[in-house]
C-alpha cells in the first residue's frame, strides 16, 4: 500500500504543477507568480518549507529519546522568531525595494560585482549543501518504508522537482507546497492529538519517573542550559535570513498579505512543531525501545494509526522532504539563470527567452542533484555541515547593516561574508579534529559571527561609501511596502473600501489567533505542566 | 497539582510567538496604515452625511 501511496501522492503533486505551467507567460510569473499570491497560498509554502523533515525525523527523534522539549522549549522558539523575522522585517523590506531574488538586494544596494560574486556563491553552496542533504536522509528512510531502491526514490522526486520547478516556476512551487502544508496540518492536527490522546496524558507525565529529566528543559540526557540557549542563537540566526524562507513572501499580492502571513504562518510553525514533537513523546509510552529513535514518527504513523491515516503521514512525510528541497532548489536554478547569467554576465534577454533560461537552469540544478544524492560523495556530508548556517554568519550582519547603517559599503559586505564564512569553517575544522578546544557552550556559529561582525564594522568604519550606495541607502529608507499597497488600492474603483475592510480584516485575524493560541497552548500546558 | 515550569517556558514561548507577531504586526498598521485608513473613514462618512442631507432636502415640500 505505501507504494501506491507514494506514486498517487507524487503524481498528484506533478499533474498539479504541470497545469499551472499555463500561467507562465513572463519572468515576472516564473520568479514571483506575476506577485498574484494570496494569504492562503503564501502561508501554505511558507509553513511547508519551515516544516522539513528534520522536525519530522531529526527533532522528533530527540523528543522521543530525550523529551519534547530539549530543542522545542528554546531551539525551535529560534527558529520561530527567525521566521517572524524573516517575513516581516527581512522579506518585506526587500519586498518594497521591488527584489525578485535576494540577489537583487545585493546588486541593487551596492552594485558591485564582487560582492554579487560572494553572495552568489555562498547562496548556491547554502542552498544546495543543506537541500541534498536533507534529500538523502529522508530518501533513505522513505526507500526502507516504501521498500523500493534509494536511486528510485531520487529519480522519482527529481523529475516530481522538474516539473514543479523548471515547467511552473514559482507558481508550482507555491502551489503545491500549500497542497503539502495541508497534508502536513493533517499529521500536526489529526495523527499527533491521536497519538497523544492513545498514550493519554497523564501516562505521558509519568514519563519522567522512567527517564527522570524527560519534561525538563535539558531533557533525559540532562543537557547543560548553555547547550539549548546556543540552539536558540543558531536557529534564530539562520531562520532570520535563509533565503527559503524571505523569498517566500515575494510573489505576495500586496502587503496586507504578508501582515496577515506574519499572523498565521507564524502561529503555524510552533503548532505543527509542538504537536509533532509531543506526539514523538507520546510514542515514548505507545513504543519504547524505537531504533533509530529518528524513525519514531514513522512507526507511530505506520503502526498507531489506521491505513488511510498512515497513508496521509506518509505523505506529510514526502511533503516535509520535498516542499523544503523544492524551495531550496527553484531558488538555486533561479540564481543560476537570473543573478548569474542575466545581471553578472549582463546579458539582455527578452521575456521569452528569460524563461527559458530559467527552464534550463532548473533542469540542470535537477539532473545536479539527482546524481549527488545518488551518488552520496563525502564531500556532501562535509558541506552540510557548514551549508546551513553559511546564512546566518555571512548574510545576516551583512543584510541588517545594509539595511541599517548609512555607512555601509562594497567593502565592508566582502569583508563580513569572507570573514564570517571562512572563519566558521576554519574554526570547525579545527574543533572537528580536535586541534582546538572552545569553552564550554560557545561553538564555531557564535565564533564567526562575532569576526564577521567586527570586521564589517571596521571596515565600514574605514572605507567611504561610494555615491551609490549612499543613494540606495536613502532610497531604501524612503520605500514602504504600505506606500504602494495603499497606492494600488486607491487607484482601483471602490479601492479606498477595500482598503479599509483589508485593514479590519488584519485585526480581525490577529485577536482571533491570539485566542486560538492562547486556549491551544493554555489546554496543552494545564494538560501537561499542571 | 504539580507545576512544571519548563513547561511553562514551553508553551509560553509558543504564545509569545503569536503574541509578538501580533504585536509587530499592530504597530506596523497603526504606524503606517492608520493615518491613512481614519482619513479614509472620515471622508466617507462625510460623503455620506452630504448624501443624506441632500436626500432630506429634496424630501422637504417645496414652497412655490
Amino acid at each position: 500500500m505505501t507504494l501506491w501511496i507514494f506514486c498517487l501522492v507524487l503524481t498528484a503533486y506533478v499533474v498539479v504543477a504541470a497545469s499551472l505551467a499555463r500561467f507562465i507567460k513572463n519572468k515576472d510569473d516564473f520568479y514571483v507568480m506575476g506577485q498574484q499570491g494570496s494569504t492562503l497560498l503564501i502561508v501554505g509554502t511558507l509553513a511547508a518549507t519551515f516544516l522539513s523533515a528534520v522536525t519530522l525525523m531529526g527533532i522528533a527523534g530527540i523528543s522521543y529519546s530525550e523529551g519534547p522539549l530539549v530543542i522545542g522549549a528554546l531551539g525551535s522558539f529560534g527558529a520561530w522568531i527567525g521566521t517572524l523575522i524573516a517575513v516581516v522585517f527581512i522579506g518585506r523590506k526587500l519586498k518594497a525595494m521591488g527584489c525578485r531574488t535576494m540577489m537583487d538586494f545585493f546588486d541593487n544596494r551596492f552594485d558591485n560585482k564582487w560582492v554579487s560574486v560572494v553572495a552568489l556563491v555562498l547562496m548556491v553552496i547554502g542552498l544546495l549543501g543543506y537541500g541534498i542533504i536533507q534529500l538523502i536522509g529522508a530518501g533513505l528512510v522513505l526507500a526502507e518504508i516504501i521498500d523500493i531502491p534509494f536511486p528510485v526514490i531520487i529519480v522519482a522526486f527529481t523529475l516530481a522537482l522538474l516539473v514543479f520547478c523548471s515547467l511552473s516556476g514559482m507558481y508550482g512551487v507555491v502551489y503545491t507546497d500549500t497542497m503539502m502544508f495541508f497534508t502536513m496540518l493533517a499529521i500536526a492536527f489529526l495523527i499527533a492529538p491521536m497519538l497523544i490522546d492513545d498514550a493519554g496524558f497523564e501516562t505521558m507525565r509519568g514519563l519522567s519517573e522512567k527517564l527522570p529529566g524527560f519534561w525538563t528543559l535539558g531533557g533525559a540526557n540532562d543537557r547543560p542550559l548553555g547547550w539549548s540557549i546556543s540552539q536558540f542563537l543558531v536557529w534564530i540566526l539562520f531562520f532570520a535570513c535563509t533565503p527559503a524562507l524571505v523569498s517566500r513572501v515575494f510573489p505576495a499580492k500586496n502587503d496586507f498579505v504578508i501582515l496577515k502571513v506574519a499572523v498565521i504562518g507564524v502561529f503555524f510553525a510552533p503548532a505543527m512543531q509542538l504537536l509533532v514533537f509531543l506526539a514523538a513523546g507520546a510514542m515514548q509510552v505507545l513504543d519504547p525501545g524505537i531504533e533509530p529513535a529518528d524513525r519514531a514518527m514513522v512507526v507511530g504513523f505506520m503502526e498507531h494509526t489506521n491505513p488511510a491515516l498512515a497513508g496521509v503521514g506518509l505523505a506529510g512525510l514526502m511533503a516535509s522532504i520535498m516542499s523544503t528541497a523544492s524551495t531550496l532548489f527553484v531558488l538555486t536554478g533561479f540564481a543560476l539563470a537570473r543573478d548569474l547569467y542575466e545581471k553578472l554576465f549582463d546579458r539582455q534577454v527578452s521575456e521569452r527567452r528569460g524563461v527559458m533560461l530559467g527552464r534550463i537552469s532548473q533542469a540542470l540544478v535537477a539532473i545536479v542533484v539527482c546524481v549527488v544524492a545518488i551518488s552520496r560523495p563525502a564531500g556532501i556530508y562535509w558541506i552540510s555541515i557548514y551549508a546551513g548556517a553559511i546564512f546566518a554568519v555571512a548574510w545576516l550582519p551583512t543584510i541588517v547593516a545594509a539595511l541599517k547603517w548609512r555607512r555601509m559599503s562594497a567593502q565592508a559586505a566582502l569583508a563580513c561574508m569572507l570573514v564570517g564564512s571562512i572563519s566558521f569553517i576554519v574554526v570547525g575544522e579545527l574543533q572537528r579534529h580536535d586541534w582546538i578546544s572552545l569553552p564550554a557552550h560557545v561553538d564555531n556559529l557564535m565564533i564567526a559571527i562575532v569576526l564577521g561582525t567586527l570586521a564589517l564594522i571596521v571596515v565600514g568604519l574605514w572605507c567611504r561609501p561610494s555615491e551609490h550606495e549612499v543613494a540606495s541607502f536613502d532610497a531604501l529608507r524612503a520605500q514602504r511596502l504600505s506606500d504602494s499597497t495603499m497606492r494600488d488600492f486607491l487607484a482601483r474603483e471602490g479601492g479606498a473600501r477595500q482598503l479599509v475592510r483589508e485593514y479590519r480584516r488584519v485585526w480581525g485575524i490577529m485577536v482571533l489567533f491570539v485566542l486560538i493560541a492562547l486556549a491551544l497552548w493554555g489546554y496543552l500546558f494545564v494538560k501537561l505542566g499542571l | 497539582m504539580n507545576f512544571n515550569p519548563h513547561l511553562l517556558l514551553l508553551f509560553g514561548n509558543a504564545f509569545l510567538t503569536t503574541a509578538l507577531s501580533v504585536a509587530i504586526v499592530a504597530w506596523i498598521l497603526i504606524r503606517e496604515y492608520r493615518p491613512t485608513v481614519k482619513r479614509l473613514s472620515r471622508e466617507n462618512e462625510a460623503s455620506r452625511e452630504s448624501a443624506s442631507h441632500d436626500r432630506d432636502v429634496d424630501a422637504l415640500p417645496h414652497r412655490e
